[in-house]
């Protein structure tokens, strides 16, 4: 990945396995963000929507493989990086991401591509200013995710790889790959890791004292400019 | 075995697989569609069965590419990745299982075309090579080289410059044959870095379609030279079009427009 220097802009991404509480931490901190009139700019994994027909009838019709799995994922991430972080990167802003490319060196490792080349696909992205990985036990995520026994889908429980018949067997059995990936990756990467079975304020506030350390020179919101320049105004006059 | 430039897909077959890969490389107008044409008659009329594909014909992300540069909004990264998940689907739905039932792949362009796109779109070429790295190594890859100043007339003869194939949505200019030269030119120079890499057989592509049908013919017939049963090798190209075809495996696959297609190009030829 490359360095995010050079660019004035900062960004902090969350991940960890399904049921870790990343998505309800990263709205936290958003809104956080927010409040302090910092300009903030949000993304999703597989949000693109320039390949989504793709990748629904992709999955849909079971038609992916693990390595067109991955290069499907890579091509929205990458226009997601063209159109939606780099350009507020460079403009100065927040920028946020649930789930990014560690996203896919867990996944489609765990599906059995080689890491080598899931991490060189990759390879045009910035690395974050901060990776926060939500760190949970596998039976708390499960517990998290099946107790309400949800309809999972195909390839979200892993039932390409072949792991087992029952979709919640699947399921188990893939998210114990993925976090065997997560966990490999924290001294590579560098990830700020946060217990994820404390108490969800805790949590909160780990991360944002975390994140506070990095914001200054990050771009304000139109009404925080305002001010600053009736300041600067109220200076000369 | 097949064998990949880099790291193997997941599920890549581990036996032997018989039949053989062969690629037609080369820039637009070069006519690689006419000498795939040709060959596919001819290796089907010496008894073995062909599958031929080209680029943005996958089942899984074609269409969706189509549509997706005619609206002209990816940028670079995204669109070679978009291209790399069209080819993927390709090789292994389509081309490795009729490898493995032992068919003549024939593909129109191969990764270098889809490398060489990237790379003048500013993509990194070490990390478009990665990216291709799951491919498998064909068992021949000709290269139909021919200079702009053959390929000029060719283009401007068959409809003009395509938007495309003169590079207009990165080189920003008022001429479009303007476009196309620096386009294609570009282009030549990555094929000819290219050519010792990945051992291309270089064909002098200037020629006439006849000439050059005949030294792609020699080529392809020594590479398939032992997975041919019976005496005999392909046939050389004198007498070829006359010639009624009669073929083993596949009686239907000669359609009308295909013997027209033959007639054209040995009326071209004349």
């Amino acid at each position: 990945m490359r360095p995010i220097t050079g660019m004035p802009g900062k960004l902090f991404v969350v991940e960890g396995i399904d049921g870790s509480g990343k998505s309800t931490q990263i709205s936290l901190l958003y809104k956080w963000l927010l409040s302090q009139m910092y300009s903030v700019f949000y993304s999703e994994w597989n949000s693109s929507e320039l390949v989504k027909r793709t990748t629904s009838r992709g999955k849909r019709k079971r038609l992916l493989t693990p390595t067109t799995f991955s290069l499907i994922h890579a091509t929205d991430f990458a226009d997601r990086c063209e159109q939606n972080i780099m350009p507020p990167l460079k403009a100065g802003a927040v920028v946020m991401a649930d789930r990014y490319a560690f996203t896919a060196f867990a996944r489609d490792v765990a599906r059995g591509c080689h890491p080598q080349w899931v991490r060189e696909l990759y390879t045009f992205a910035v690395k974050p200013t901060v990776a926060f990985y939500f760190r949970v036990p596998l039976e708390v995520a499960l517990d998290r995710i099946l107790s309400g026994r949800p309809e999972l889908k195909w390839y979200e429980a892993g039932m390409d790889l072949g792991l087992s018949d029952d979709p919640y067997k699947s399921f188990e059995l893939f998210q114990g790959r993925i976090l065997q990936e997560y966990d490999k990756m924290v001294d590579e990467f560098g990830f700020e890791v946060i217990d994820a079975t404390q108490p969800i304020a805790d949590q909160q506030a780990q991360v944002r004292e975390i994140v506070s350390k990095h914001l200054d020179g990050c771009l304000k919101r139109p009404e925080g400019m305002r001010r600053i320049v009736a300041d600067l105004e109220g200076k000369e006059g | 075995m097949l064998q990949t430039y880099w790291h193997p897909m997941p599920a890549m077959p581990a036996e032997d697989v018989i039949g053989k890969l062969i690629v037609l490389e080369g820039t637009d107008g070069v006519g690689r569609s006419t000498q795939i044409e040709l060959l596919k008659n001819s290796l089907e009329s010496s008894g073995l069965a062909v599958y031929d594909t080209g680029l943005t014909r996958s089942n899984l992300a074609g269409r969706d590419l189509q549509q997706a540069k005619e609206g002209h909004t990816m940028g670079a990264i995204t669109q070679a990745l978009y291209y790399a998940t069209d080819f993927a689907d390709r090789l292994l739905n389509e081309m490795i299982p009729a490898l493995r039932a032992g068919y003549v792949v024939l593909t129109d362009r191969y990764i270098y075309s889809l490398m060489a796109r990237a790379i003048v779109r500013g993509a990194d070429p070490r990390w478009i090579r990665h990216v291709y790295g799951f491919a498998v190594v064909p068992d021949l890859v000709l290269y139909l080289q021919a200079d702009l100043q053959t390929l000029i007339p060719r283009v401007l003869s068959s409809g003009g410059f395509d938007y495309w194939e003169s590079g207009a949505d990165y080189i920003h200019g008022d001429s479009r044959y303007d476009c196309f030269v620096q386009h294609q030119d570009a282009l030549l120079g990555i094929f000819s870095q290219m050519v010792e890499e990945y051992a291309f057989v270089v064909v002098n592509a200037n020629r006439s379609v006849k000439e050059v049908a005949h030294d792609v013919r020699r080529y392809v017939g020594e590479a398939v030279a032992d997975i041919q049963s019976g005496a005999g090798g392909l046939p050389l190209v004198e007498g070829e079009f006359s010639r009624p075809l009669a073929r083993g495996g596949h009686p239907s696959s000669r359609t009308v427009s295909d013997i027209i297609a033959d007639l054209l190009s040995t009326l071209q030829d004349q």
